[in-house]
Parts: C-alpha cells; sequence; structure tokens
C-alpha cells in the first residue's frame, strides 16, 4: 500500500524566478507535519532555467519530482500529466507563482475530510483577499466569463479559475483521464466532470497574492472561449459522464453507468480509511472532533454542531446543543432526518406561504380555482401512472424467480456467508417463533450469522436470551444507550459487527419462507452489480384474525404483489419494505447504513440506494409477519409510517436542483408520485370527500359555488379522477388479493374507504408528530396474534458471541 | 409462456404466402386490407351521400357535437337514452364542422372499429383454428360483408360495439382457456366495461360473461347423472366472480347514477318518452310488434334477420362450423366459448320477446304493417359468429371441402353484387323506416334556402329539419337539452329565436303553437313564412334575433 498522503501538482514555464519562492514554502509547511508528501513539478518546455531551479530543492524536499516536456503544450495538460503520476491520497495543484500559499491546505483538508471530494480555491467568495494588479478590462472580461462558464458549464462556482485545487484521489482518478482540454479553459472542465460525475464541490475563498500580475492575455481569453464551447460540445456528446437516464434504459447501460458509481463509493471510502488509518485526524490537530467549516448553499453556517468520531477515527455521530446524538453511521447529519427541514427548505416554505397567502387575499376565488386545477391535475397524473404501473407489472413480470432446479444446482457449490439482523424491543415474546422460523431456513447454519439487535434497557429480553439455549450461529449484540432510540440506529450498530457478504433484517415476528437467503443469493448472484438489494414481498399470516387484517392483508397484496414489482419494471426508486430486504453488504457501509433519525429508515435507504445510482429488485419469495388487528396500534403504527414518509420526502427534496443536474430529474419526478404524492393525497383526500358530499347532497344551495370552483375542463378531469380513481384503487386492492389468491378477501376490499379515512387520520398524528417529536419511534406490538403467552424461553445457556 | 400466447405470437408474425413477402405476415395482411377497404368503401358511401343516410346517425353526431360546441355544451348533452362511449369517441371530430357535417367524424370512429375488430377476430379464430389461413379467412369473411362496410362507413354505433364485444370476448375466452392469466379476466372485463357504456347489447354480455365465470368455477359438476363437489370451493369463485364484475358492471352502475343525477332518474333510458320502450309501445298499440310474448317469432326473427345480413349461403358455412365446433369433445369448454359468441344473438331474441325492441324484415314482416324495413343492422351483431365458425370449418376441411366454402363465398358475392341478395342494412338506412335520407321534407329544404342566421327554436327530438343538411351552426339551435333558453323560449318564443320550426304535434307545436297565450305572442314578434300539412316556420319580424 503506497502511505503518500499529499501530492502537490506545479504546472511550471518560465518560472525560474518565482518557483524557489514557493518550494521553499511547501518545504516548510510540510517540515513540522507528520504527513508524508510529494512534489511534482511538471515542466511545460520552459526556456529559462525552471527545472535546474526545482532540482537544487531536492535536498529540502526528498520526494520532489520533476517531469519534463520537450513541447510546450498548456497548463490543463502539464497538470494532468502531474495528476495521473501523483500516488497521493489527496492532490493539490497549485500555481508555480505561489499567488495562493500552501498554507490554505488546513482549511481545504478539513473539508475534504467532512465529505467534500473536491476544494477550490475561489477569489470571487466573501473573505477572499486580492492583491494583483489588474487593468478593468481584465475585470470585465473576468467577470463575462465567469457568467458564461456558469451558464454553459458549471452553475452555483463563482471563480472556476484559481491554481489551486484539492481532490481527493478517486476524484483525481476519474476526472483528469477524461479531460481533454490543455490550455486554460481546462479548470471549468475538470470540475464540469467533477459535477457530472456526481462529485461534490466545495468552494472556499483564498488569499491571492500576484503583485505581478497574471500571464493570462486577451488571446488566452479568446483561446478559453473556445475552449469552452468545445467543452460544452463534448459534454453534449456525453464524453463525461453517461447520459442522464432514459425511460426504459437498457439494462447494460445501467450496469455499466452504477457499478462505476459503486466502484466510486468503495474508493472514496478506501480513500477516507487510509487517511484515519493514519496517525493524525487532521493536520492541525490530533482531536477526534472535526467542525464543519460551512458550506457552499450556507445550509451549514451556524448550526452548532460538532461531530463525534469513535476510537478509530470513524464518525459515529455527532454533538448538538449540548446533547450527544450517536448514530453509528458515518451519514452526514444534512443526508439524515435529524433537521426536518433545513434552513433554505423554511425559507421557500415560507416564502411560498406568504405568497400564496398573498394571492389568496388578493383572489381568494381565483386562487382557490388554481388549487383545484393542480389538484385535479395531479391526481389524473397519479391516476395514469398507477394504471400504467400495474399494467406494466402484469406484462413485464419483473419480479426475479428462482426455481427449485436452480437451487439445486447453486448448492453444487458453497454458499456465501450470510448476517441475519433482528431488531429486538420488549417482545421476547415472539422469539421462539423467530428461533424456530430461523432454524427452518434452508441455508448452511455455519454461514449464517443471525444477530439479535438488543437496546441496553431491554434487560428483560436480554436475560430471557442470554438464558436461552441457541445455537451457536445466533449471537447477541446489546446496542449501547445513546439517542436516537430506534431500530435504525440498532442496525448500523449491528453492521460493525456483520461479517456476512449478505446482509437481510427479519423481524421478530417474520416468518420468512424457508428457501428465501438461498433465492436472495442467486438472485443477487445473477442481476447485474447496481441491485445492491432485492427485497422479499411481504405478507400476513393472519389475515382472517379481523377485518383490519383482512384489509391490512389486502393493502400489503397490493403494494408487494402490483406496486412494487411495477415500480421495479421502469426502474423507479423503491421504497424498501420494514423487513425482508436483502443487501450486499458492502453496498450497504458504501451508503453508510440507514438514517437513525427516520422513522422509516427502510423508505429512505430505498431512496438513498437509487440516488446514489443503485437500484432494487422483487425476488419471488414471500416472508409473513403479524398483521396489526388492534385499531389503535394499527393507527399509532401508521402515523408513525406517515411521519416517517414526510421525513424522507424533506430528506430528499434538499437539493432537487442538483438531482437535475446529476440526471435524475426523473427519479425525482417519480419520487414526488411515490412518496411525495402518496403522503400529500392522505391530507388532500379527505377535503375532496367532503366537497363531493358536500355537493351532492346540498346541491341547491351548495353546488353552484363549488362548480364556480372548478371549471368546465377541470370539473370533468375532476369528476373522471373522482370515480374512476376511486374505482381503481380500489380494484388494484382486489387485484393485488387475486394475485396473491386471497380471493376470500377480495369482498372485504369494499370497506377499504373507510381504511383510507383512518389513514388520513393518522396522518394528521404524523404531521403533528413530525413537528413535536419526529424521532419517536412508536414501537408497533406484536404478539397480538398469539392465542397463549409463552411462558419463557426455558432454555439452558450456551455459547454466545455478546458485544456490547 | 402459455400455449395460447404462444399460438398467437407466432400467429401474429406466420407467414401468409411465400409469394408475398416476408414481412407481410397474416396479421399485417389483416391491418392492411381492412384499412384499405375502410377508406374506400367509406368514400364510396361519401361521394354517394349515403354516409348519414340513418336518422341516427345525425343524431349521434349531433349528441357529440353538442357536448362541445353548443348554446349550453357540457357532457350533460350526451343524454340519457343512448349510452356515451360513441359520442365521447366522436367528439374530438365532430368539432370541426366539415367533420360534422358531413358524417367523416363517424367514419373514423367506425373505421377504427372496424380495422380493429378484423385484428381481433383474425387472432379469436387463431385461438379456435391454430390456423392463420383459416383466420385470415375469418376475418376477410367479417370485413368483406357489405353491411358491415357500409355501416363501419358511418356513424352508427354497431361498429363501436362490435369491436368492444369482440375485444371482450377475445380476452374472456383466453381466460377460460388459462385462468392462471388474471389479466385476461381484467381485460375482457375492461372491454365489457367499454361495450356496456356502447349500446345496450354490452349490457348482455357482460352479464352473460358473469354467468358463464359462476359456471366456470361452480365447485360441483355433473357426473353420470349426480351432482358432484369439486376440488376448490367457493372463495375462488366469489373472487374472481366480483373482480370481473365490478369492472365489467361499473359502466352499467355509472349509467344508473347519471340517470339518476341528471335526469332524476335512473331508469330514465327506458322510462323516458323518448325511449326505445316508448317507442315499441305506440307499435304494439298498432299491433305491429309480432315478436312480442312470442319466443319463436322472436327467435325467426333474429335469425332470418341475422342469416340475411351475412348472406344466406355463407351464414350456413357459418352454422355449419359451429355445430362441427360443438361436436369436438376434445375442445374443453367449448360449450362456454359458444355461449359468449351467441350472445348478440340471445340479447336480440330476449329483446324482441319482451318487447324492447322491434326489427321489419322484408322477407317476413305482413305486408299490412306500416313498415316491412326497419332495425334489420341489428343482425349484423353475428357476423363475426358466422365469420368466426365459417373460418373453424374451413381449418377442418380438407382440399375439397375448402374449394366448396370457396365456391360458397363466390356465390354469396355474386349474389350481393348482382343485387339477388339485398344488402340490408344500407337498403334500411336509404329506404327504410330508418332512413332520414327517404323523406326528406319540403320544410327542410325550404329552410336550408331561407335561413339567414340566428337563433332556431325547434324539437330536434322530432327530426323536423335535418341540422347538418342546413346552413345552421349548432350554437344557433335552442333544443329541448338547451334548458335555460328552451323553457324560457315555451313561454315567450320572442326572447331568443330568430327562427321558429315546429311540427305537428312535437312540444314547440304544443307548447306555442296550440297554447293560447303564447299563440298571441308568436304572432305578435314571428311572421309564419312558411306552411305545410305538418311543418311551420315563423320568422322574427324585422331583424332582432339576430346575432
Amino acid at each position: 500500500m503506497n502511505d503518500t498522503q499529499f501530492s502537490i501538482i506545479i504546472p511550471a514555464y518560465n518560472e525560474a524566478k518565482r518557483i524557489d519562492v514557493t518550494l521553499q514554502s511547501i518545504g516548510n509547511y510540510f517540515k513540522n507535519k507528520t504527513v508524508s508528501y510529494e512534489v511534482i513539478v511538471v515542466d511545460d518546455a520552459s526556456t529559462d532555467d525552471t527545472v535546474s531551479v526545482v532540482r537544487e530543492f531536492s535536498r529540502t524536499i526528498p520526494n520532489i519530482e520533476v517531469i519534463e516536456n520537450k513541447k510546450n503544450q498548456g497548463k490543463g495538460a502539464c497538470v494532468k500529466q502531474g495528476m495521473r503520476r501523483a500516488q497521493g491520497a489527496y492532490r493539490l495543484f497549485m500555481d508555480a507563482d505561489n499567488s495562493v500559499d500552501i498554507s490554505h491546505l488546513d482549511t481545504f483538508f478539513t473539508h475534504i475530510q467532512n465529505g467534500a471530494d473536491i476544494v477550490i480555491g475561489s477569489i470571487a467568495l466573501r473573505g477572499a483577499e486580492i492583491n494583483e494588479r489588474s487593468g478593468r478590462h481584465r475585470r470585465f472580461l473576468g467577470n463575462l466569463a465567469k457568467r458564461l462558464i456558469q451558464v454553459v458549464a458549471v452553475p452555483g462556482i463563482e471563480d472556476t479559475q484559481r491554481g489551486f485545487k484539492l481532490f481527493s484521489a478517486y476524484a483525481a482518478d476519474v476526472i483528469f483521464p477524461k479531460q481533454t482540454i490543455s490550455r486554460f479553459g481546462f479548470d471549468i472542465e475538470i470540475l464540469l466532470i467533477a459535477w457530472l460525475n456526481g462529485f461534490s464541490i466545495q468552494e472556499l475563498p483564498v488569499v491571492w497574492d500576484n503583485p505581478d500580475g497574471s500571464k493570462v492575455t486577451l488571446a488566452s481569453y479568446v483561446t478559453t472561449l473556445k475552449e469552452l464551447a468545445r467543452t460544452a460540445y463534448n459534454r453534449l456528446r456525453g464524453v463525461y459522464a453517461p447520459g442522464g437516464y432514459h425511460f426504459f434504459r437498457a439494462r447494460n447501460v445501467i450496469h455499466a453507468g452504477l457499478e462505476s458509481s459503486l466502484v466510486r463509493r468503495e474508493r472514496r471510502r478506501q480513500a477516507r480509511a487510509l487517511w484515519t488509518g493514519y496517525a493524525p485526524q487532521t493536520l492541525s490537530s490530533g482531536h477526534l472532533q472535526i467542525t464543519p467549516q460551512g458550506h457552499p448553499r450556507g445550509n451549514l453556517r451556524g448550526d452548532p454542531l460538532v461531530y463525534l468520531s469513535d476510537s478509530q477515527g470513524r464518525r459515529e455521530g455527532f454533538s448538538y446543543k449540548g446533547d450527544h446524538f450517536v448514530h453509528h453511521s458515518e451519514l452526514h447529519h444534512h443526508e439524515t432526518a435529524f433537521f426536518n427541514l433545513l434552513r433554505h427548505q423554511k425559507l421557500f416554505l415560507a416564502l411560498s406561504a406568504g405568497f400564496l397567502g398573498l394571492v389568496f387575499l388578493v383572489n381568494w376565488q381565483v386562487s382557490l380555482i388554481v388549487a383545484f386545477s393542480l389538484l385535479t391535475a395531479l391526481y389524473f397524473m397519479d391516476l395514469l401512472f398507477n394504471a400504467f404501473i400495474t399494467y406494466r407489472t402484469f406484462r413485464v413480470r419483473p419480479e426475479i424467480t428462482v426455481t427449485p432446479e436452480e437451487i439445486a444446482t447453486r448448492d453444487q457449490h458453497a454458499w456465501p456467508s450470510y448476517t441475519i439482523f433482528c431488531p429486538l424491543y420488549k417482545e421476547w415474546q415472539v422469539v421462539p417463533q423467530f428461533v424456530d422460523a430461523m432454524q427452518k431456513l434452508e441455508y448452511p447454519k455455519d454461514k449464517l450469522q443471525i444477530m439479535f439487535l438488543l437496546e441496553e434497557d431491554d434487560t428483560e429480553t436480554v436475560e430471557k436470551i442470554k438464558a436461552a439455549n441457541l445455537p451457536a450461529h445466533f449471537e447477541i449484540v446489546v446496542i449501547p444507550h445513546s439517542k436516537p432510540k430506534t431500530k435504525p440506529k440498532a442496525m448500523n450498530y449491528g453492521l460493525k459487527y456483520a461479517r456476512g457478504e449478505y446482509l437481510v433484517i427479519y423481524d421478530a415476528e417474520d416468518i420468512p419462507e424457508p428457501d428465501q437467503l438461498k433465492k436472495a443469493v442467486i438472485a443477487l448472484e445473477n442481476v447485474g452489480n447496481d441491485v445492491a438489494c432485492v427485497q422479499a414481498k411481504l405478507n400476513f399470516y393472519n389475515p382472517k384474525q379481523n377485518v383490519l387484517t383482512r384489509i391490512f392483508t389486502a393493502e400489503y397484496s397490493l403494494w408487494f404483489d402490483l406496486i412494487l414489482p411495477g415500480l421495479q419494471s421502469i426502474s423507479a426508486p423503491i421504497p424498501l419494505g420494514g423487513t425482508s430486504n436483502h443487501f450486499r453488504i458492502d453496498v450497504l457501509r458504501l451508503v453508510s447504513g440507514w438514517d437513525a433519525f427516520n422513522v422509516t429508515e427502510d423508505c429512505d435507504l430505498g431512496m438513498r440506494l437509487s440516488r446514489r445510482g443503485f437500484r432494487t429488485a422483487i425476488i419471488e419469495s414471500t416472508t409473513h409477519e403479524e398483521a396489526n388487528s388492534d385499531v389503535i396500534n394499527w393507527y399509532k403504527q401508521r402515523s408513525r409510517w406517515i411521519k416517517g414518509y414526510i421525513q424522507t420526502y424533506f430528506v430528499h427534496m434538499r437539493s432537487p436542483r442538483a438531482l437535475v443536474r446529476e440526471g435524475k430529474g426523473r427519479d425525482l419526478f417519480l419520487f414526488q408520485l411515490i412518496v411525495g404524492g402518496k403522503v400529500a393525497s392522505l391530507f388532500i383526500n379527505p377535503i375532496m370527500w367532503v366537497i363531493t358530499i358536500i355537493y351532492f347532497t346540498f346541491r341547491s344551495t351548495a353546488g353552484v359555488f363549488i362548480e364556480s370552483l372548478f371549471p368546465g375542463p377541470i370539473l370533468y378531469i375532476g369528476v373522471f379522477s373522482l370515480i374512476f380513481g376511486n374505482f381503481l384503487y380500489l380494484y388494484y386492492y382486489m387485484v393485488g388479493c387475486a394475485k396473491r389468491g386471497y380471493y376470500d378477501l377480495i369482498k372485504y376490499v369494499f370497506f377499504v374507504p373507510l381504511y383510507w379515512l383512518g389513514m388520513s387520520i393518522a396522518a394528521w398524528r404524523a404531521a403533528y408528530e413530525v413537528v413535536v417529536r419526529p424521532h419517536y419511534w412508536y414501537k408497533t406490538e406484536h404478539g397480538l396474534h398469539l392465542t397463549e403467552t409463552i411462558s419463557a424461553l426455558e432454555m439452558k445457556p450456551l455459547s454466545l458471541t455478546y458485544y456490547e | 409462456m402459455n400455449n395460447i400466447a404462444h399460438t398467437i405470437e407466432e400467429g401474429k408474425h406466420a407467414r401468409l404466402s411465400r409469394i408475398l413477402p416476408a414481412w407481410l405476415s397474416a396479421e399485417r395482411f389483416v391491418i392492411i386490407v381492412a384499412s384499405v377497404l375502410a377508406v374506400i368503401s367509406t368514400l364510396y358511401f361519401f361521394y354517394r351521400g349515403d354516409i348519414v343516410a340513418y336518422g341516427d346517425a345525425e343524431s349521434h353526431l349531433n349528441i357529440a357535437k353538442r357536448v362541445v360546441d353548443s348554446l349550453t355544451p357540457g357532457f350533460a348533452q350526451l343524454g340519457g337514452i343512448w349510452l356515451p362511449l360513441p359520442h365521447l369517441f366522436l367528439i374530438p371530430f365532430v368539432y370541426f364542422d366539415w367533420f360534422w357535417k358531413t358524417g367523416i367524424a363517424g367514419s373514423i370512429v367506425s373505421g377504427i372499429a372496424y380495422v380493429v375488430s378484423g385484428v381481433f377476430l383474425y387472432r379469436l379464430a387463431l385461438i379456435l383454428t391454430r390456423s392463420s389461413s383459416a383466420s385470415v379467412f375469418a376475418a376477410l369473411v367479417f370485413l368483406l360483408n357489405p353491411n358491415i362496410l357500409y355501416l363501419q362507413s358511418t356513424p352508427m354505433t354497431e361498429l363501436t360495439l362490435i369491436v368492444f364485444f369482440i375485444l371482450s370476448s377475445y380476452f374472456f375466452i383466453r381466460f377460460i382457456m388459462n385462468d392462471s392469466d388474471l389479466l385476461m379476466l381484467i381485460l375482457a372485463a375492461f372491454f365489457g366495461f367499454c361495450a356496456s357504456l356502447s349500446r345496450y347489447d354490452g349490457w348482455g354480455l357482460v352479464l352473460m360473461e358473469a354467468g358463464i365465470l359462476f359456471l366456470y368455477y361452480l365447485p360441483y359438476h355433473f357426473e353420470k347423472g349426480t351432482l358432484r363437489k369439486k376440488s376448490g370451493g367457493w372463495g375462488i369463485l366469489e373472487g374472481r366472480l366480483i373482480i370481473f364484475s365490478s369492472l365489467a358492471f361499473l359502466g352499467i352502475g355509472l349509467w344508473l347514477l347519471w340517470g339518476f343525477l341528471i335526469l332524476g332518474d335512473p331508469l330514465y333510458f327506458t322510462h323516458s318518452q323518448f325511449s326505445a320502450n316508448s317507442q315499441q309501445t305506440s307499435w304494439l298499440a298498432q299491433g305491429e310488434l309480432p315478436a312480442y310474448h312470442h319466443l319463436w317469432v322472436a327467435f325467426v326473427y333474429y335469425f332470418r334477420t341475422s342469416i340475411e345480413i351475412m348472406g344466406t349461403p355463407l351464414a350456413l358455412v357459418g352454422i355449419a362450423g359451429a355445430a362441427v365446433y360443438t361436436m369436438r369433445r376434445a375442445v374443453k369448454y367449448r360449450l362456454l366459448v359458444l355461449l359468449v359468441l351467441l350472445v348478440p344473438f340471445i340479447f336480440n331474441v330476449s329483446t324482441l320477446f319482451l318487447g324492447q325492441s322491434v326489427i321489419f324484415l322484408p322477407s317476413i314482416t305482413p305486408p299490412t304493417f306500416s313498415w316491412t324495413l326497419f332495425n334489420v343492422r341489428y343482425g349484423v351483431m353475428m357476423v363475426p359468429f358466422f365469420a368466426l365458425f365459417a373460418g373453424y370449418l374451413f381449418s377442418q376441411s380438407k382440399r375439397w371441402g375448402r374449394a366448396l366454402i370457396a365456391g360458397v363465398v363466390v356465390v354469396q358475392a355474386i349474389l350481393f353484387l348482382g343485387g339477388f341478395a339485398p344488402v340490408l342494412a344500407y337498403q334500411d338506412g336509404v329506404a327504410g323506416l330508418s332512413s332520414a335520407v327517404a323523406k326528406i321534407p319540403d320544410a327542410q329544404t325550404w329552410f336550408a334556402k331561407h335561413y339567414d342566421g340566428g337563433l332556431v327554436l325547434t324539437d330536434d327530438f322530432a327530426r323536423t329539419i335535418s341540422i347538418i343538411r342546413t346552413p345552421i351552426k349548432m350554437p344557433d339551435v335552442i333544443y329541448v337539452g338547451n334548458k335555460p333558453y328552451w323553457s324560457e323560449s315555451l313561454v315567450a318564443p320572442e326572447k331568443y329565436a330568430r327562427w321558429i320550426v315546429m311540427q305537428k304535434n312535437d312540444e314547440v307545436w304544443k307548447n306555442i303553437f296550440e297554447n293560447p297565450a303564447t299563440n298571441a305572442r308568436l304572432y305578435k314578434y314571428f311572421n309564419k313564412v312558411y306552411t305545410s300539412e305538418d311543418v311551420l316556420i315563423f320568422r322574427r319580424i324585422g331583424n332582432q334575433g339576430l346575432n
């Protein structure tokens, strides 16, 4: 393994008079550091003594190297050469004239460690200092060029041209091979490549000290303009990154694109691990705390938040306003539901509400007409979308089916190791059922690692399971008490100790089909690497307990047998089910596990996987769970789910523009329908029902007023959506039941409107909870189906692996 | 892929002949032939001026037109008698006046239905015969039938029903043959839903399909004279019946709801004075409803109508084919398949028997009746049946048998082309009781010549004048569907109208001419400008009322 941490690349052309100061400064800077570094000077066929001046520094800077070019190629080409030669985990290129001093590296590196892939110097941001002589025309041209660059290439970056840019090794490895521009326009091109490939770019103010002025001539601007045009052309040709999603994209294209994403994430992780494995945690100090310095969009500004790392330097939580939150994940807190809304989201919502209020005051009637028109259009779109994906489910039959013959053939080879998570909290009663289900799994026991994830304060369950005579492949993980106290946090903790190649989560009351693990392995082996997770279908073993369980079963049949396969068939982001999702464990670690602050971490993870280029597939295998048979219990559980969907929506709508830029506009649109629309409809449906009822009940008095709110075409579309929309949704439930073979449940679907009403009521509770206690996890009671209480696990203790 | 799906997939790409190019598969051949025939026959009848020969044809066009372009546009203009789907299909086309007035709007809708019917009849024949050539033969028998060719050129709703009938039957039969494919049942229900909103025959179709489903899943069967329980239970019967019925019967439910909400009576379509039921009552009073409560007569009337529409020789080939099919014991569910395809027959015999409809067929209607040609087009509903089983017989025949069948086709063609066998649906349109062109009143000719703009008050249900054959634009008509204008005009005729056209005993006549109070107003504000035995036309004095 290479131990070099920093590579400093300096392109030089006739810099004999100025480069010595620069190299001197670099030598002094690293003299007091314990990190390893190298300096690569790329000479661009200088006609002065630049090379010999550099060689003289080999005594003071041992790892200095000069690349000599016989022919002048341009600054861009030199930087590319240097970057490709560099070995460091972090690679900085800087100008030979020392216009930005190496001491900036301290701050730059902190930001790289905080999650940025590239940090660039800027003199256009507040806080920058400029010491340069430049004419008015040059400033004018500079500003013009900046605007042009923002429009044509990289929006949002104020200054692309500063010769002080720090890259993670992986970012450099991806970006520079794609670079085509050799001269001054190369800065724009590499930033564009970075942006198109999903790297996060941080722009920081620098002190710009260049009293002699720039070497850039007016002719250089013309050249840069030409290069900018070429860059734009290359972008259109897809030279820099695979194109955006097509509606039904060929599988190999997705595969290729997403596989690279997998590699990219992995290498980024390795690069970080490389650093954290090294002695000091930051350049400036050895503390385990990293304080964010700011954010290009200002989201982080002002968050009184301090990260906490574990003994190995891995980020495991943060402290906020005196409270410690240990979620055991490296997930940036802005990727979690820790904050419901970020500042810019709040601002946007406030402005929108203000604007709407104003519009309403100016002309309430037109406002209502517009609002109802929009709602009608949305409902209609949702109706068409659902009809489409239902049809796709039947036509494409996208579920992965694994036959017994395939399993038999695969049996001839060794099966990979498999970790099973069973998060438990105060529900030891269902453990025997779970253990029984696990023992029935047709999978080599020596390849299984079944982990009970137990909370520290749940001593009863801990003791009961400890006392049980469970086989060796059952392990106990006791999660140390910390906020937030949620299932995903427990799973993040468990992930540290998981040894399997694959991982699945089962709730304690789950009974998976015995061959499910084998099917999942074969499925994951047969699909592309872009498929990070296969979701087994969920259904219930107690559908006939009462009317509620019957309708609940109909709902699950619809969701897992119709909707999710339909979503899979159009490569849409899939909100995962809470259990029975089988992951490639390396991917799970790459995406930093679950969001411990989100109360539907499954839905969030499905979206995050999709956002990071992974797909989820549905497998034809079922896990049976316990349907909630108690109305209050169901209501609270549903509130939590809706709350989680709201949280997920907020989290993934933090930078919709970025999604569009990343070529994920289609996913963004589908996300609106799958998550946003689903939640919104729960709030809007009752309003529409009430309007309809009032219309028909008090038609003589209120009819004309209501009609006035729905002008002609809108009324027709609205009525169509009302009749066919409601009918079709009911019908989908029926089809879901039929597809699952629950024929005797179909008649109960006529009660589903009452169920919807219950969901809408639960949605209001969810909205309340999102505000008041967003991270509170209502624990669904299980075991209500059991006719007799299981007394105890009366088994003697056996060898248990026990982590604390 | 199951067997049937495989057969269909193969049949789609089957080559009809080695002489034909490879891309011209049997199914493409059917599509091309159907499209060409549709265009040619439409042009032929267009130049003969027969596209809107039927009185009902214009009414269909007008109903659709009024939804988008009238004094009071809106879906309420669809009314509550005729089922709405054919009119909804017409709307995008009748929006343009030329398509409306020429009736081409209807030709487009019927033409598309005709082509799709041909294709799915071909596929249905594939399921039954497993032979692409026999299936092409069946499709051609259907496509070349002159009654079908005429009706597909018109705005009449028969082709819309036929296409949904064929589609629903096709998917339903596919489901019967492989009941694991639930999508087939859903599609059968969906097209049944469409059929039930096209013509009332569609109600019979979905009812029959539900009945067949019941029989199919009944957990009992007869074995050696005793009722035995089958494996499975009532659950699957209940579930699949609900899945089918809730979609298939939705259209009927919505139609009843529509009648209730818009017209105040869920059974408006049968209770209204404009309903077929009311029409039949007057025939009954005249003693001219021969099939009423006479099952045999009803049977004979419809049987004769359907075979004469098909052409008797070819119809007999079809019946022979059906007989052969019925006797093939190896064919599973053949009786259920037959039942589906016989729905039009059962439905029409039932409605004749119940007095809900009437047919006057020249060959059997007593000459003493006021009319001997009426509603014979109902027979076209059986053309797919005859065509299908003619194809079946073709598939089951050897060389000589096929030659014989081909000979029958030639004979039939000679009979039609030589005028030995009348093209009844066309005859009824141009000369029967259904015709609008057979009895164009002098008043209409006069009005078309003298109309100089302004609103026209008329009882359109009495069909006093033909709107499309005059220069009137649809928003210039005040009729019973333009509620505030109509009711106010019956009290104060001068309020909106510049012209009043009335026919003896129509609503305008009764409310304005015969009512002394309004009669006085009528003569105060209007001049009588046209007088005939039945029709009076009034024009507003001066230029008031001119838009």
